[in-house]
């Protein structure tokens, strides 16, 4: 299994690299002028010419390409941002804290609560209480984040002045834009729990466990959960990437400095580094959080384990009785 | 639907076969009384079982035998108590166990019983057992639940339960996808029979395995058996099985019992047509047939069956009262009971000579 | 069988549905940027009843909503690293823009010169937004010893916050460390030699008109012992010679600055207070709220005392908010009509132009593309800028919107009825000027179509003669620049470009001879009026509508025109007039 992490790790490197190759390039392509960009309106063609020189814009691709690659990868530096010209890196390090925290706790509360409410939904199977379930499910998915942002806002800022309206700070300043983000992750784990347990809830084993006796409560928790678990990892996991990248817009509303709004920032001011380096963090964070996806999975289903372990338990030794 | 009559015929059986125990109170370990159960959907009904009872002793092996789709595997649900809820409604009937009914018993209470005085094996060892689960752990969860035994004797009695039905105990550890179809049914026998139980419900175990496997895990059934003389109600298609596995035979067909008697009687004064059809259709191993003689005609359709008796579509005597009368369960001989209305001669075989 | 044709009937029905509402959506998309444009636009209509039902509570209701709003106020402030509790004034400022560095080097953005106007300080500037006056701040005096050459000195007792005393070598060595970084305006400088503790010698690369002045504007100047001492270039933590020093910043959304009780300008022998840089407040309280909404919302709800460029689209409820004030200030960003002056082009021909100047109602465009907030300016040009004459306004006739005389011209012209087309960024005060322009055009009878480009690649397509075809070219330019040519030589240099042609595609010895004469030295309003009038005769550029710059503010604040920035009219909180029974503090 170890064996297995470390060549998953490897893997990653390749992953990043042809991400950032093929970041670098489509910026490249894309018609518009960095020089312009770094001098802001208004240059005259000279200053821009020269300006094109000493950001080397005007060497071949490879060489632009090594240049980036190098260093980014071996100096470990997302270099400077066009329009504010301040490190990239140290502004990355300061926003992916608050990215982070939008998505950890959303995506918790996703598991947290999307689980159970799926799982009740499951057993309870068009009786009433799915009905309800799945509705509100249905809700959560359809309602646009920042219609759901701006209505608490409005109720609970301007109505009732219980919680602060934007910024950042202590927890009152968290509980609207971690409800906003995840409502649609909770419902869309709701639905994917529900239509994997009412799989699960058919399958054969589970009328052994009942056979044998065993409570309702144990069947659930340790013959249908486990089971159903595995391809609803799979979607929390993408759930996770997209809260990551996809807090942006509650961040815009909320004014929470984070790695999303900064890259649309960068997007509308046609800052390349910026959003070079942007792209490149966000796909790192993706590639490691598709990797823990795998992990755990392998960790819940053993089948999958073993697949990846690489080796399959046979006993080599010779038994008479065994088949 | 010969209520009475079957009550009867079954009391005066056992007294008579087991003459020294005339006048103790003779253990009819479990038995069964007008079971009926049919599956409601929007659509349609589907009576699947229609008025079935029978009874089992102490400690012999009961072969519940049919075509897919008569039913005998819907009567084992019954007992046990896992039939799926919403679309299966019991219509009627009792089942007692040692003299307890379980059908009309709490949830609460069909907890102590599954498991532990009746278990099951299923039919498909590929998917009977939890891919997420180790096996011995399977196991363990049986004993720990219905016995208090602390968690190392649970396993304990787990490792030996696996030595039991020939594995390793060192595999305890290992999870289902590491075993072949024979070792995973192995399992599933020990599951069964882990917490002893008064009852074992064998469904088809052997079905979905090859032959050579089949003959082994029979033999384990025949082995384990003898040592916990635990009685088995086992449902099979096969007569080859049957005759291999069992002490009496209780032939079913669309729903219903249509005849019951012990293994001799059965195999050797086979009294119902449809018996007789299904003992004909098997081919001699030293026969040199071209064709095989199977039944005319199929099954009825369980969601509108034939009014009278069952099976008058198919059969090669039947008369018009065989249309429109409900048939009961008649003694023909002691121990051995047939549903016909045929029956003037006291054996058919000698009929079908003619 | 009839339930199953009802599914099937339900099905279709539902799946058309589905493709209906795809395509109304698909359909309706602005093009705005980030979204947030369609966002706010809808949900503007939700605050507007929000915002009446609000104010029909404050109105009932005026004390409870102050004190709620103080405490709002108070329990920001309890986040703040202020050290000493005490009365101390604070006001909370809202900003359209986020703020994500503090470094010195960030060049004029407007948004950061209202925080790092307060931190950091330059050598001299323009006093105030509307003044051509030149005045000293770091600098003691200055000689122009000849056209590239300046002699600067210095105060002598100039400390920044952390304690420095700052020497001819800092100035120097932050002009040059501006140059290096590429701050625009930096590179008029050519180099700099220290010639004694306090004096300098500055030398330009060009004697081009209003380069010292630039490059004074441009270059905040710092210690190199406090910027070496940071670690990352003070992006996080400012060490200046200006009256606030930085409390708290957390980058992308606020920021606090707080009065310096050390400013150097208060115990200074030589140098007299600048009225820009008072300290009329103890501490300052930045928030950058980007979305329309937020920014409405604090306003009424009082978290924010003074909301800075307003969203025309808030600005009425803003207004509404009982005891605030959205005044309107002047700005410098004023959008041209540009043509396309060569031979590709049927604006080749003056009346054309003149039709197009006539036919525009700028009016039009205020009232519906800026929500009524902006003006029509008399003429062209800026007050504030050297050779800008006030006079221009009474004694041209600047194109008022006249049906009839654009007519005439039309008729004069040799317009056949080709398609003119209007080049524009794609941004969406530009997409609806254009149409007002399209709509305006077409009413006369010239027809015309739009043509939308990225701002970025928009750069590309400029210059008439070279790029793209284009007719008539929207853009807007701020009057950056001391001089009124700075700004005009865009346009109307024909050396800018090589081919010797200007961004409008003119190769004109008369005008190039017009242009040279108010960038040389000995420049006189003469020579402006002159060039004025060449450009005004034949209408190559017309200014048909500015923006206005709207403050949100109680009204018992008032803003002197010394508080505000002479780069954008930017404010300089700390100069605001604050009354004297202001009641939000810092805890």
């Amino acid at each position: 299994m170890l064996k297995y992490i470390l060549k998953r790790l490897l893997m990653m490197i390749p992953v990043i690299l042809c991400v950032a190759i093929l970041v670098f390039t489509i910026i490249y392509f894309t018609p518009g002028d960095a020089a312009q960009v770094v001098a802001g309106q208004g240059t005259p063609a000279e200053k821009l010419d020269e300006l094109r020189e000493s950001m080397g814009l005007n060497d071949p691709y490879f060489v632009q390409l090594g240049r980036y690659l190098h260093q980014v990868f071996v100096k470990l530096d997302l270099g400077t941002a066009m329009v504010n010209k301040t490190s990239i890196t140290s502004d990355m390090q300061a926003r992916f804290p608050y990215s982070m925290t939008l998505a950890l706790i959303g995506i918790a509360f996703a598991i947290c609560v999307g689980i159970p409410l799926g799982v009740y939904s499951a057993l309870h199977q068009n009786k009433v209480g799915d009905r309800i379930a799945v509705v509100v499910s249905m809700l959560g998915v359809s309602v646009p984040h920042f219609w759901l942002a701006l209505m608490l806002i409005l109720l609970f800022s301007v109505k009732l002045g219980w919680l602060p309206a934007y910024g950042v700070g202590g927890i009152a300043y968290w509980i609207m834009p971690i409800i906003a983000n995840c409502v649609g992750g909770m419902a869309t784990t709701a639905r994917q729990t529900r239509s994997s347990m009412l799989e699960v809830i058919h399958c054969d084993y589970i009328v052994t466990a009942r056979s044998k006796g065993l409570k309702q409560s144990q069947i659930i928790l340790r013959h249908m959960l486990p089971n159903a678990l595995i391809p609803i990892i799979t979607v929390t996991g993408m759930n996770f990437g997209g809260m990551l990248g996809g807090g942006l817009i509650i961040e815009q509303i909320f004014t929470i400095p984070g790695v999303g709004f900064y890259l649309t920032k960068g997007i509308t001011q046609r800052d390349y580094y910026a959003v070079m380096g942007g792209v490149i963090l966000l796909s790192v964070a993706f590639s490691v959080i598709m990797l823990a996806t795998d992990l755990i999975q392998a960790f819940v289903d053993p089948r999958i384990k073993a697949q990846y372990a690489g080796d399959v338990k046979r006993r080599r030794k010779p038994h008479a009785r065994e088949a | 639907m010969g209520n009475g009559a079957s009550n009867d015929a079954g009391n005066g059986a056992s007294k008579t076969m087991r003459g020294a125990d005339v006048g103790e109170e003779k253990q009819k370990f479990l038995e069964v009384r007008d079971l009926s159960v049919r599956y409601e959907t929007k659509e349609e009904t589907v009576y699947a079982v229609n008025g079935v009872s029978f009874s089992l002793e102490k400690g012999r092996t009961l072969g519940l035998v049919g075509e897919t789709g008569a039913g005998k595997t819907t009567i084992a649900r019954a007992i046990l108590g896992i039939l799926p809820s919403p679309p299966a409604v019991v219509g009627g009937g009792e089942i007692l166990l040692g003299g307890d009914d379980i059908l009309g018993a709490s949830e609460r209470e069909m907890h102590d019983i599954r498991g532990n005085r009746v278990t099951m094996i299923f039919q498909d060892p590929m998917t009977a057992l939890n891919p997420v689960m180790t096996i011995g752990r399977q196991i363990e969860e049986v004993i720990e639940s219905h016995e208090r035994v602390s968690k190392d004797e649970a396993r304990k009695r787990a490792e030996e339960m696996l030595e039991m039905v020939g594995i390793l105990a060192e595999r305890y550890s290992e999870y289902p996808h590491q075993f072949s179809g024979g070792m995973k049914q192995r399992v599933v026998i020990a599951i069964a029979l882990a917490c002893n139980p008064d009852l074992l419900l064998a469904d088809e175990p052997t079905t979905a395995l090859d032959v050579t496997i089949q003959a082994q895990v029979l033999d384990l059934m025949k082995t384990l058996h003898k040592k916990q003389n635990t009685s088995t109600i086992l449902i099979t298609h096969d007569l080859g099985v049957v005759s291999e596995m069992c002490d009496e035979v209780a032939i079913v067909y669309a729903g219903e019992i249509v005849e019951m008697g012990s293994l001799e009687d059965i195999f050797e004064r086979p009294a119902h047509p449809y018996m007789l059809g299904l003992l004909g259709a098997i081919p001699a191993i030293d026969g040199d047939e071209e064709k095989l003689s199977p039944i005319p005609g199929m099954t009825p359709d369980p969601t509108s069956l034939p009014p009278g008796c069952k099976f008058h579509p198919r059969c090669k005597y039947a008369a018009e009262a065989c249309k429109s009368e409900p048939v009961g369960m008649k003694e023909i001989a002691p121990g051995h009971f047939c549903r016909c209305l045929n029956l003037a001669a006291p054996n058919l075989a000698a009929r079908e000579a003619e | 069988m009839k339930k199953i044709c009802m599914k099937k009937a339900l099905a279709t029905l539902m799946a058309l549905s589905l493709a209906l509402a795809c395509a109304a959506c698909g359909g309706g998309a602005p093009q705005a940027p980030a979204g947030s444009a369609a966002a706010t636009a809808a949900a503007a209509d939700a605050t507007t009843t929000a915002a009446d039902a609000a104010d029909a509570a404050d109105a009932a209701d005026a004390t409870s909503s102050t004190a709620g709003a103080s405490d709002a106020v108070a329990s920001d402030a309890a986040s703040d690293a202020g050290a000493d509790s005490g009365a101390r004034t604070k006001v909370t400022v809202g900003l359209t823009n986020t703020v994500q560095t503090m470094t010195p080097f960030a060049g004029l953005n407007p948004y950061y010169n209202m925080i790092l106007g307060e931190i950091y300080q330059r050598l001299g500037m323009r006093a105030e937004f509307g003044s051509t006056e030149f005045a000293c701040a770091l600098m003691k005096e200055y000689e122009r010893v000849d056209p590239v050459t300046y002699s600067v000195e210095i105060h002598g007792d100039i400390y920044d916050s952390a304690g420095a005393h700052m020497t001819a070598e800092d100035v120097a060595w932050s002009l040059e460390e501006a140059k290096s970084i590429g701050v625009p305006g930096a590179n008029y400088l050519e180099s700099a030699e220290v010639s004694g503790d306090y004096s300098l010698t500055i030398k330009l690369i060009n004697d081009s008109l209003g380069g010292f002045e630039t490059l004074c504007e441009s270059c905040m100047i710092i210690t190199k012992a406090s910027y070496e001492a940071s670690s990352d270039g003070m992006s996080s933590s400012p060490v200046g010679t200006g009256p606030y020093v930085l409390a708290e910043f957390i980058t992308g959304s606020k920021a606090v600055i707080e009065k310096d009780g050390n400013y150097w300008m208060n115990k200074s022998a030589t140098a007299a207070p600048l009225d820009c840089y008072a300290q009329n407040v103890d501490v300052i309280e930045f928030n950058f709220l980007t979305e329309t909404t937020q920014m409405a919302l604090a306003v009424e709800s009082g978290t924010v005392q003074m909301g800075q460029w307003l969203n025309e689209s808030i600005v009425a409820d803003c207004d509404a908010v009982d005891g605030v004030v959205a005044e309107q200030m002047e700005s410098s960003q004023m959008c041209e009509v540009l043509f396309n002056v060569t031979d590709k082009s049927p604006c080749l021909d003056a009346n054309l132009r003149k039709a197009i100047a006539y036919c525009v109602n700028g009016d039009l465009v205020v009232q519906n593309v800026l929500y009524g907030i902006g003006y029509v300016p008399a003429a062209m040009g800026k007050v504030g800028q050297h050779g800008n004459n006030p006079a221009w306004g009474a004694e041209y006739d600047y194109f008022p919107y006249d049906v009839e005389k654009a007519k005439e011209f039309l008729a004069q012209s040799g317009y056949n009825g080709e398609t003119l087309t209007i080049m524009i960024m794609s941004l969406p005060n530009f997409v609806a000027g254009a149409q007002v322009l399209q709509a305006n055009m077409q009413a006369v009878g010239i027809n015309c179509e739009i043509s939308e480009y990225d701002d970025v690649t928009y750069g590309k397509y400029q210059p008439a003669n070279t790029g793209y075809n284009y007719d008539i070219i929207l853009h807007n330019m701020s009057m950056r620049g001391a001089y009124l040519i700075q700004t005009l030589a865009q346009w109307f240099d024909q050396n800018w470009y090589q081919d010797g042609h200007n961004m409008i595609g003119m190769a004109d010895a008369e005008l190039q001879a017009l242009v040279d004469a108010c960038m040389a030295p000995d420049w006189t309003q003469g020579d402006y009026d002159a060039l004025y009038k060449y450009v005004y005769d034949n209408c190559l550029m017309y200014q048909w509508y500015a923006n206005a710059f709207t403050v949100a503010h109680p009204e018992s604040v008032t803003i002197p025109s010394c508080a505000r920035g002479a780069n954008k009219g930017e404010l300089l909180v700390g100069a605001c007039n604050f009354p004297a029974d202001w009641s939000y503090f810092a805890q």
